[in-house]
Parts: C-alpha cells; sequence; structure tokens
C-alpha cells in the first residue's frame, strides 16, 4: 500500500477526534472590553495629532512665503560691492 | 453602519442557498451581528458560544496544547469582533469566523518555524506496537499532526486543511487568498514530500497494520 494511502486512512480516523471542550466566551468580552477601553483613551491623541497637523500646515505656509526672501550668505558678502565699478 | 443593509444581505445570502438554511440558527446569526454592531455585547458572547466548538476543533489542527489552542480561538474571536463592520455577509458566519481562524493558525505556524521547532514523531512508534485493528482517532490526530509538522508551513496548511477539514482546492484558496492554481501546485508537492518523509522515517512498515 502507498504511504499516502495510509495517512489518508489516518486522516479519515483524525477526523473523528473530539477536540477539548473550551469556553472562551467570559475570556473574550473580557479582552475586547480591555482592548476597547484603551482605544477610547486614543482619541485625545487623535486630536492632538490633529492639531499639531494643523500647526504644521500653518507653519510651513508661512516658511513657503518666506523662503522667497532667504537670500544665500555668500551672495550677502558680494552686495555691497555689486555698486563699485570695477572699470 | 447601515444594519438593515447587513441583516438584508445577511438574509439574502441564505435564501440564495449558500448555506443550508435550517430556519434558526442563521437568523439568530443575522440578528446577533446586527445587534452586535448596534452595540450590544451580549449578542456578540451568543455567537461565540454558537461557534466556539466548530473553532476549536479547526484550532486543534494547529496546535495540540490546550492552553495554546485555548489562545488561539480567543484571539480569532477578539479579531473577528473588530473586523465584523467589515463582514460583507457573502458568505455565513462560519465561514467567515473559520477564514480568520485559519490564519490566525498560520501566524502561530510562521512564529514556530523561525524557532524550527518540530513534533517528535515517537507516537508512530508506539502506534506501530499496537496490535489492534483500529488505530484510536487521538493518536491517528497526534501522529497526522506530528508529521505534517515536518513540512514547509505553507504546504502543511494546505495538506492539513485537505486532510483533517476536507477542504477542496477552491475553499483552501478563499481561505488564505492564494490563487486556485497555486494551491493546486503546493498541495501535489507536499504530498510528494510527505511520501518521502514517509519512507524514509519508513511509516508504511510501523503502520502496516492498517492496511
Amino acid at each position: 500500500m502507498d504511504a499516502i494511502k495510509i495517512i489518508e486512512r489516518l486522516a479519515k480516523t483524525a477526523q473523528k477526534e473530539k477536540p477539548p471542550q473550551i469556553d472562551v466566551s467570559k475570556a473574550v468580552m473580557f479582552e475586547i472590553g480591555i482592548l476597547q477601553q484603551e482605544t477610547t483613551g486614543f482619541v485625545p491623541f487623535e486630536w492632538f495629532a490633529g492639531i499639531s497637523a494643523v500647526a504644521a500646515s500653518i507653519v510651513m505656509f508661512l516658511s513657503f512665503y518666506a523662503w522667497r526672501y532667504i537670500a544665500d550668505p555668500f551672495v550677502q558678502l558680494f552686495v555691497p560691492f555689486q555698486e563699485i565699478l570695477p572699470w | 453602519m447601515g444594519n438593515r443593509s447587513v441583516n438584508a444581505s445577511v438574509e439574502a445570502v441564505y435564501k440564495q442557498g449558500f448555506a443550508t438554511y435550517n430556519g434558526s440558527v442563521e437568523n439568530s446569526d443575522c440578528n446577533d451581528i446586527r445587534a452586535c454592531l448596534s452595540g450590544d455585547n451580549a449578542a456578540y458572547e451568543r455567537l461565540i458560544l454558537r461557534y466556539q466548538e466548530q473553532i476549536t476543533r479547526l484550532m486543534w489542527r494547529f496546535s495540540r496544547d490546550s492552553s495554546i489552542n485555548e489562545r488561539l480561538v480567543q484571539d480569532t474571536f477578539v479579531e473577528a469582533y473588530f473586523s465584523l463592520k467589515s463582514y460583507k455577509a457573502k458568505a455565513p458566519f462560519l465561514h467567515w469566523l473559520k477564514k480568520i481562524a485559519t490564519r490566525t493558525g498560520y501566524r502561530l505556524w510562521k512564529e514556530q518555524d523561525k524557532e524550527k521547532r518540530f513534533l517528535p514523531l515517537e507516537d508512530i512508534d508506539i502506534a506501530a506496537k499496537e496490535t489492534q485493528q483500529e488505530i484510536e482517532p487521538e493518536k491517528a490526530g497526534e501522529i497526522l499532526h506530528a508529521l505534517l509538522g515536518r513540512l514547509d508551513i505553507a504546504d502543511r496548511l494546505v495538506l492539513t486543511l485537505m486532510y483533517f477539514e476536507d477542504c477542496t482546492i477552491k475553499e483552501i484558496a478563499e481561505r488564505m487568498g492564494w490563487t486556485r492554481a497555486a494551491v493546486k501546485m503546493r498541495a501535489m508537492r507536499a504530498r510528494k514530500k510527505l511520501r518521502k518523509m514517509a519512507e524514509r522515517e519508513k511509516i508504511l512498515e510501523k503502520l502496516e497494520w492498517m492496511q
């Protein structure tokens, strides 16, 4: 007989096996309760993150305009000499 | 979430004949899912009590350690609770639960695979010494569990679902989100590996009384 046939027969027998009887309902509901409490604790954090994002976008908006007036300090060194004609 | 639409779609599934309609259990599922989505946790407890036996049975194929088995069943129901909104009622609730359970069990195997833990095959030697004509289901389960535990986890999953749960290629593919061709190929390769392994371990000789 083929080994696979033996294994298939083992599997057919194993299907009749009765696993242990357990009741997880109370434990599951308890865990769900804890996880839900943890989730509600995250709400102020989400608010905080939202406010931070708004503040960051305002700063970015302002800095974008400020960027146009930023000059290269190296170029600034030569600004006074621009008016002096070399010839 | 539109509870009315969930209710209607759950009922529609059973009317279309995806599951054998027995007039009470499925309606209870439908009512309990609707109640649970409205915040009634007692309804979810009823769902757990209704299906924990089937889920325990499935998880027993992933771990034969009672404490790990209990943990897996618990994790399955906790995950299902937080994913309940995503249940589209395209199949009976038990099918959806089994999908979550299978993936939970597969995750455990992935973790165990990192540690490269192998189950002993001593049970086969014990079974070999038995003179009775029929092997006990528990013993058969242990032997098969230990044998399949030596395969790659994906191969192991395919054969576990095929042998223990009588799942078809299509069902395995749907449960794991794999293609049917991939599952078919894997099943074929896994059987080949299993045959080689059985020959190496001389299982045929040890269990020849079963022939």
